[in-house]
């Protein structure tokens, strides 16, 4: 059985006229990483949301449909207690301070806190993701008086403290620069390397191909394809569904219609590079 | 804040303790020499507890400046006063109005000296945290928490706003009307903003276990020590006798 | 056990809206104070709260703020009454629809004067002999100079201040509540009496729909860094 099910889930929020999703059916296995795309609007937000189990408690609207998560309805856990199982990660990184605690040890050790762990327990694993998220040295500081980069490393680590098996991770960086985009992308990575089941959001599509292993594509709030990642990122025709391609994919699409096409399915530079020398004798080197 | 001040160091409730005490004394002192003492008394725990210079000022800026007004007010325009010391121009001293400053003015700085010698001894976080564990809802200490955070957080942004709205030229300075126009601008953005965080922030507290059922652990906990309820005993004592005292006082 | 988590989740919206409207209150105090305008504008954020939550949330709000001011000046303790009483009033002309139309928020902004008023009065005569730090007590003692009592000086010179600051800042808070979008208002008690139901139609049709859905409450954000 898969870990987390969507069983034929429409979904409207309140006030507006037409669902965010429609008639989604999905299966999320447990230990993979599974890639979200789609153009805005077209329900990524919202499919976070339903597994994370804010809608409906938090956003009200009318949602048909079911969500099972690890054998049972969503519905039937205790909401309050849901933050221990899956893990909630956003774009925003101030919004994601709590403001309840004053230094960046003590508002990663919050969620420890509320979830009632022995002190000693608290301060051994705050130090410890302190050490895997590289904030080590912000221990003191403010967090409201941190770059944006570094808030969302400690948003990041006030999640991943909480040891949940899930992670629901929107759009971390659209509000990063390349060089904070990539030390988080290493968090993630790191996570994956832990066996964790991880949902992203991600409009960086070089990312995607590189860190993830399967692709969950929505358009208008209607599941496109779900597969493993070349087998979808590969498909040249969901660029008419407003979704965004990697660039090896493009350049094996544009090569392939001036009469020249690559071998298999390459969807990062280092793996196109290799076929490109070898069949076309590119000069390029591997990256 | 001082580090290993005995006074300093006692738990939050019994400091507060106190400082409700000293209001309590400083309302039912009988004149001014009295209150005098009370407010020498604030002054001598305040440099006891290693804050007299943050007290004093603190005092003088606030309570301070209140004493000097109604000072002047109640010396000039106390009604009926029958022994007037001197008059210039249209007005005239009041030995009653200065009395009467006198005794309310003490009263008034034994008062909220004892409040501010208390916010000045005590971490914020740390009274917080002791009232929840007296019974509080951690649900409150949240919304105190937060607000300390928030606060300082607005007010560098509204003052970003205004810096951004001067570097276009926009008058900060000059008549009441083009000093309220700035009011609005700055204002609405930045309200605006932080209540569309709040939606997202809620989410943030979900994600962190705020509604969970559990009975939360602190961190940075604080525990009354045996000094604590000496002075406890202490200052019920004090009490007790200065109460008793002033009872003997009326029968008399 | 569902419904009361339902409710929880709601009023974690207004436990979130608590700080950022002291926030407000204060901020909003210094501001006039900086820019050093003649009328109080500390009860823009309580006024607020009534608007969308209702009479005790927005009582609680304004007597945290004249607390958590206290902390430097406890001389603004004692006024934390009049805060409640201001909240209390403003909670209950929302519920009874008073901040909807420009009129009504006049009214609104004059009843919430006279509240102000009348609670202010006698803590700045009884506690304080007529003084109340800042540019009011020495309108007052202006007064008293030409032989008003203490009371009616200060009754009078509270009657304008408070009035006109209280219907600017109805207006204020009209404005921002104006400005939520009709998603964000729907997770407020009051939020639906500010909805028009032309604009609750129009949402869902736009094709931005989806999207604001996409980013539920990152719109119109600032930088978050300083």
């Amino acid at each position: 059985m898969a870990y987390i099910e969507l069983k034929d889930v429409t979904y409207t929020y309140p006030l507006a006229d037409r669902p965010s999703l429609s008639h989604v059916d999905l299966k999320i296995e447990k230990g993979r990483f599974y890639a979200v795309i789609g153009a805005n609007g077209s329900g990524k937000t919202t499919l976070c949301n339903l597994i994370r189990g804010f809608i409906p408690e938090f956003y009200q609207g009318e949602l048909l449909g079911e969500v099972i998560f690890d054998g049972k309805p969503l519905s039937e856990y205790d909401s309050g207690d849901l933050a221990w199982r899956i893990g909630y990660i956003f774009q925003n990184p101030f919004n994601q301070i709590t403001g309840a605690r004053d230094t960046v040890f003590a508002e990663i050790a919050y969620g420890l806190e509320n979830m009632g762990l022995p002190v000693c327990q608290i301060r051994e694993r705050v130090n410890s993701v302190m050490e895997t998220t590289g904030i080590a040295d912000l221990k003191d500081k403010n967090p409201f008086e941190l770059s944006g980069g570094q808030q969302q490393r400690v948003a990041f680590a006030s999640v991943l403290v909480l040891e949940p098996d899930v992670f629901v991770i929107d759009e971390p960086t659209s509000q990063l620069d390349p060089r904070e985009t990539k030390r988080v992308f290493d968090i993630i990575d790191g996570m994956k390397a832990m066996g964790k089941t991880i949902i992203l959001v991600e409009h960086k599509m070089e990312l995607v191909a590189r860190y993830c292993d399967e692709v969950i594509v929505l358009s208008n709030g209607k599941l496109v394809c779900t597969g493993e990642k070349h087998d979808i990122l590969s498909r040249v025709e969901l660029l008419d569904d407003g979704v965004m391609l990697p660039q090896a994919v493009l350049l094996a699409d544009t090569l392939r219609k001036q009469g020249r096409p690559i071998q298999g399915n390459p969807i990062t530079l280092s793996e196109i590079l290799p076929l490109l020398s070898k069949q076309i004798g590119f000069a390029g080197k591997e990256g | 804040m001082p580090g290993h001040n005995v006074i300093a160091n006692l738990y939050p409730l019994t400091k507060f303790y106190m400082a409700v005490v000293l209001m309590a004394v400083s309302f039912m002192l009988p004149g001014i020499a009295s209150k005098l003492i009370c407010f020498l008394f604030i002054n001598a725990l305040a440099a006891a507890s290693g804050v007299w210079s943050v007290f004093i000022r603190r005092e003088l800026e606030t309570v301070g400046v209140l004493f000097l007004i109604l000072f002047v007010i109640q010396t000039l325009f106390y009604p009926d006063a029958r022994r007037i010391l001197f008059t210039f121009w249209i007005f005239s001293v009041k030995y009653e109005g200065i009395m009467f400053a006198l005794n309310l003015g003490l009263m008034l700085l034994c008062a909220g000296g004892s409040l501010i010698w208390f916010f000045a001894v005590t971490k914020q976080k740390d009274f917080v945290l002791s009232l929840e564990k007296a019974g509080m809802s951690p649900k409150a200490s949240y919304v105190v928490l937060s607000t300390l955070q928030i606060v300082p957080v607005l007010r560098r942004k509204s003052k970003t706003i205004m810096n951004a709205q001067r570097a276009r030229g926009v008058e900060t300075e000059g008549g009441v009307l083009t000093r309220a126009k700035v009011f609005l601008p700055t204002m609405i953005p930045l309200v605006l903003s932080s209540i569309a965080g709040t939606e997202e922030r809620a989410l943030t507290l979900e994600a962190r276990g705020f509604s969970s059922s559990r009975t939360p652990t602190h961190l940075e906990d604080i525990k009354a020590t045996p000094a604590d309820k000496v002075a406890v005993i202490l200052i019920t004592v004090a009490f007790v006798a200065l109460i008793a005292g002033r009872m003997a006082l009326w029968l008399i | 056990m569902k419904k009361a988590n339902k409710r929880s989740k709601l009023s974690l919206m207004v436990l979130l809206l608590i700080p950022v409207a002291i926030a407000i209150n204060i901020v909003g105090g210094q501001l006039t104070s900086v820019l050093k305008l003649p009328l109080d504008m500390d009860t823009i954020g309580v006024i607020l709260v009534g608007a969308l939550v209702g009479p005790i949330p927005a009582a609680i709000t304004g007597v945290l703020t004249n607390l958590i001011n206290g902390i430097f000046d406890p001389t603004l303790i004692p006024y934390a009454i009049c805060a409640f009483f201001i909240g209390l009033a403003a909670g209950l002309l929302a519920k009874y629809n008073m901040m909807t139309k420009v009129w009504k928020l006049i009214v609104s902004g004059i009843v919430l004067g006279l509240v102000g008023t009348i609670t202010a009065t006698p803590i700045t005569v009884f506690f304080f002999g007529g003084a109340s730090g800042g540019g009011a007590s020495m309108i007052a003692a202006g007064l008293m100079a030409t032989g008003q009592k203490i009371l009616t000086s200060v009754l009078s010179v509270y009657i304008v201040t408070e009035s006109a600051g209280k219907i600017l800042s109805v207006f204020i808070a009209w404005l921002i509540v104006k400005a939520i979008p009709a998603r964000s208002l729907i997770k407020y008690p009051f939020g639906d009496k500010y909805i028009k139901k032309k604009v609750a139609k129009t949402i869902g049709q736009g094709p931005s729909q989806d999207s604001a859905a996409d980013a539920p409450a990152s719109a119109g954000l600032p930088s978050s860094e300083d």
